[in-house]
């Protein structure tokens, strides 16, 4: 007999296997590391891998240097092939981990920051945790084409020096896009880290008609920024919009109360 | 009677007394939340030790461009906004010493899913290309995929007429935040 305590108990064991089964899976925390030292110093920090699935994973770790294209795209490159790279510095105990089914691993990642390190410049790369095949893991058919998904996490690295902590954006330009092909109309808000540290912050833009007053709110677009670097935001404006307004763009920054405000006219 | 009183008296001050010490008890608690960032894959995500076959027997088959449509591909929750590229780890799907290019293969995101952010479409290399840009943070984001080899590719000396067999390679997917 089905009584309500029961029918409460059976939705609630439901509710809790289900989240159980959603929450399987293999997580990375944080996804970002940031050290700092002077050169010369051994400085670690921990990133902790879990694998809450009932299968074994092995991930290979390997580095790349990265950096970012003015919309934003991060390009990867040969470890040590850029100018700003700290692939060559940071290391890990082992270069391939064995993560069994339903365990969790904490991995220190060590970075050896050499006595003639620029005392002024932030140096970046990625450290990739990068599934290994097993011999399963082999398509099904015996005529055609197979495709095997594997899967990668990139754990940004990042060294700022000591006396890095001037945290600033600048905006420097605010302009319509004009695609002939295309009858969407966009605005880009171009930003410039003008600061010395790693800036994450979030990009606004809201329009108010001049004549009518409507006011025209798009969706906050996030950015990370490295230091001496440019990008460009875009927004893709409604359809239909038309007419003389005037164009606000604000910019948070994370970790701070400071804003950055620029205006501009439009005529769309 | 005045002996009673005296009790009473000392037994009403021993009460008030023992009440203000259970008050002067009383504790506070900080509690901490610690947030920390964090990336995941879903086991149940077909990028993550899954396979998608291509079965060419028929001559239409050759003909056709075939789509295998692929649910829930990438099961993504993370705490910050996130891309996610895709790379071959080889220029060829290989069997033996033959090969297929791996740029016959076009794999775009599908309907459906609830990861937002800039979605394109890519022809497979074997360098990272942008499958999704700037996706917002958000617990179990799915991504279903649509693998596409087009019939202009497999009606061409790409595929056509290469030794039977299973060609395979390695597709990963790459997630990392902002």
């Amino acid at each position: 007999m089905h009584t309500p305590t029961s029918n409460f108990l059976a939705f609630f064991l439901f509710i809790c296997g289900g989240l159980s089964v959603f929450a399987q899976g293999i997580s990375m925390s944080p996804t970002r590391l940031f050290f700092t030292g002077n050169p010369g110093e051994i400085v670690t920090e921990p990133v902790t891998l879990s694998n809450t699935s009932d299968t074994d994973y092995v991930f290979n770790v390997n580095t790349k240097d990265w950096e970012r294209e003015e919309d934003g795209n991060k390009v990867y490159f040969d470890a040590n092939s850029l100018k700003q790279s700290n692939a060559t510095w940071i290391s890990t105990i082992a270069s391939s981990i064995n993560l069994p089914a339903n365990t969790t691993m904490e991995i220190i990642v060590t970075m050896k920051i050499p006595a003639d390190a620029s005392t002024s410049e932030i140096t970046n790369s990625m450290l990739f945790f990068t599934q290994i095949g097993k011999q399963k893991d082999i398509a099904q058919q015996q005529k055609g084409i197979g495709i095997i998904a594997l899967f990668e996490f990139g754990l940004h690295v990042y060294y700022t020096p000591v006396g890095n902590n001037v945290k600033s954006l600048d905006i420097v330009s605010m302009e319509e896009l004009t695609d002939t092909a295309s009858t969407t109309k966009k605005v880009a808000v171009g930003i410039e880290n003008d600061g010395n540290m790693v800036n994450d912050a979030t990009v606004e833009l809201e329009f108010t008609n001049t004549a009518s007053g409507e006011e025209i709110k798009l969706k906050p677009i996030n950015i990370s920024m490295l230091p001496g670097t440019k990008q460009v935001v875009l927004f893709t404006l409604p359809e239909g919009i038309s007419g003389s307004y005037l164009g606000v763009s604000i910019i948070k920054m994370a970790g701070t109360n400071d804003l950055r405000v620029g205006e501009k006219d439009f005529d769309f | 009677m005045k002996k009673q009183i005296i009790i009473a008296t000392l037994a009403l001050g021993a009460f008030v007394i023992g009440t203000n010490n259970i008050q002067a008890q009383t504790a506070t608690t900080t509690v901490n939340i610690t947030l920390n960032d964090v990336i995941s894959i879903d086991a149940g995500s077909i990028a993550i030790g899954g396979a998608v076959d291509f079965n060419y027997i028929t001559a239409e088959d050759y003909n056709t461009s075939k789509t295998a449509i692929v649910p829930t591909s990438l099961i993504v929750t993370s705490t910050k906004n996130f891309d996610v590229k895709v790379k071959a780890d080889g220029a060829n799907f290989t069997n033996g010493s033959n090969n297929i290019p791996v740029n016959v293969l076009i794999i775009k995101a599908a309907t459906g899913g609830s990861m937002a952010g800039t979605q394109n479409s890519i022809v497979l290399s074997d360098s990272d290309q942008v499958l999704i840009a700037n996706a917002p943070l958000g617990s179990a984001l799915t991504l279903n995929l649509d693998y596409t080899i087009p019939a202009t590719k497999s009606s061409s000396s790409d595929i056509l007429g290469k030794p039977a067999g299973t060609y395979t390679q390695t597709v990963t997917y790459t997630a990392t935040a902002l």
